[in-house]
């Protein structure tokens, strides 16, 4: 959880990286040298992430190999968020105006997955730290290719432990369990600590994917979430300086489709999306999508994609950011109210197949390199975060 | 809430059924075009992860990518 408050990155945290670093080094060395033959794969990326206040370095390692094929793949995944953000608002006042501060959050994630003939399971565990913010996740997947493979059902669930912190006179390690605000049965304008400070979702989704012709892909998802605990910041305030209070439970919707269509002659593909999603916040939105494939040499790609996305506002926004003391929820989050945005992005990827001709090079086969750039224009301006420029670099390599 | 589940829930319920009982098989030979990498979704995943990411920080949507989960970010 990103707060306007300065922590540094405890000691423990950089040797659980360097640890994790170490031991997807070593994985890697040991399987080297197999032939290059399976879906062994390694991903290095470099994700980066800039709003008005806020800025986000994230390298990210992914490693994943089959033993000794498909019937049983393992994979793990680590990345760091380093994120360098500015104190805003009523923070800001507390702290003698803007400062910047930069926080870590690491995550790690370990995979099992199994493919019996038309069956795929899946499984993962997740855990995530940073300072004031813990999250274990454990998900399963199931999927059944049916009609000659055209088709493919699919079921995930996944059930995530959170727990939230709030740091106390700005000094790292010294943080207390952060509990919403409800109201004291005694008197509804005091507002005293809630049960817990654990935040528990249970998210579910299906899908189904569809060969529809020798050039065309469909699919359809319909995913739930149900989150139960804190889910406001817990430094953040409304503009008289009441502290945030939103509502213990959160359950939303989404369904979403896609499809691919390729046009052989001209090397390009379609591809439309669209996704709506609900929650008993009173939130609905939009987010239609279209983006352009177009294979400009055999090795070299290129996808340009335009996203619209819009939402009404939550039913406990205000538009003057004002609340009385007897308003049951207040919230001065930017994504609570009503906005819109465009987000245009390029991406490039080059293939080193055509290198991978000689016995030097033949590792190369099967990798590739990849850059994207997007950037989200938001011209509205109560939406406090702003504009946002997001970029990736990333390298793939078979083993 | 509930006014809107219902409906979305039967269109999608419709929509799979039509899609499944009114297609034809495209046979596995004819399927080359769709073995390209720009007609195949699971190389997007790491990067639909980092989307989602984001998109959970500045909106109040939900879904599109998959199951995700974590720290929140940028809260």
């Amino acid at each position: 959880m990103i707060a306007p408050l300065q922590r540094s990155l405890p000691l423990p945290h950089t040797r659980l990286a360097a640890a994790a670093a170490l031991l997807l080094a070593a994985l890697f060395v040991v399987w080297w040298p197999s032939p290059v033959d399976a879906d062994d794969r390694i991903l290095i990326r470099g994700n980066y992430y800039r709003e008005r206040s806020t800025r986000v370095l994230q390298p990210y390692i992914s490693f994943s190999k089959d033993l000794p094929d498909e019937r049983l793949t393992i994979g793990a995944d680590y990345l760091m968020d380093v994120i360098s953000s500015a104190s805003i608002g009523a923070a800001a006042l507390q702290l003698g105006g803007d400062k910047v501060f930069t926080e870590m959050r690491h995550e790690a994630v370990l995979r099992v997955a199994s493919r019996l003939r038309e069956w795929s399971l899946g499984s993962f565990f997740r855990y995530s730290t940073e300072t004031d913010y813990e999250s274990r996740s454990v998900g399963l997947s199931l999927a059944r290719e049916l009609r000659q493979k055209t088709i493919t059902l699919g079921a995930n669930y996944a059930y995530t432990h959170d727990r939230a912190f709030r740091i106390l006179a700005n000094v790292p390690g010294v943080r207390i369990p952060w509990k919403s605000k409800v109201p004291s049965e005694d008197d509804p304008t005091d507002f005293v600590d809630g049960p817990t400070n654990v935040l528990q979702v249970h998210n579910a989704s299906l899908g189904y994917n569809h060969v529809l012709t020798r050039t065309l892909l469909a699919s359809l998802q319909v995913e739930g979430s149900h989150a139960r605990g804190p889910q406001e910041n817990p430094y953040r305030r409304v503009r008289n300086g009441m502290e945030e209070v939103h509502p213990l439970l959160r359950r939303r919707l989404a369904v979403s489709g896609s499809a691919r269509y390729a046009i052989p002659k001209a090397r390009l593909a379609l591809e439309p999306r669209y996704r709506f999603s609900a929650d008993d916040w009173g939130v609905r939105t939009h987010a239609p999508q279209l983006r352009l494939h177009a294979r400009v040499l055999p090795e070299l790609s290129l996808r340009a994609r335009y996203r619209y996305y819009i939402q009404n506002a939550a039913e406990f926004w205000s538009p003057t950011g004002d609340y009385a003391a007897t308003d049951r929820y207040r919230t001065a989050d930017p994504k609570m109210g009503a906005f819109d945005s465009h987000t245009v992005g390029l991406q490039i990827t080059y293939r080193f197949d055509r290198l991978a001709t000689s016995p030097s090079t033949r590792w190369l086969r099967g990798s590739w390199i990849q850059a994207t750039y997007d950037h989200v224009f938001v011209d509205r301006d109560e939406y406090r975060f702003g504009n946002a420029r997001i970029g990736s670099l990333a390298l793939s390599l078979p083993f | 809430m509930e006014r809107t589940v219902g409906p979305l829930l039967r269109a999608c319920v419709c929509t799979t059924l039509l899609g499944s009982a009114g297609c034809a098989i495209t046979p596995p030979s004819q399927r080359g075009l769709l073995a390209q990498p720009e007609m195949d979704p699971a190389l997007d995943l790491e990067e639909e992860t980092f989307h989602s990411h984001i998109e959970a920080a500045r909106e109040a949507g939900f879904g599109g990518h998959g199951i995700q989960g974590g720290g929140c970010g940028c809260g």
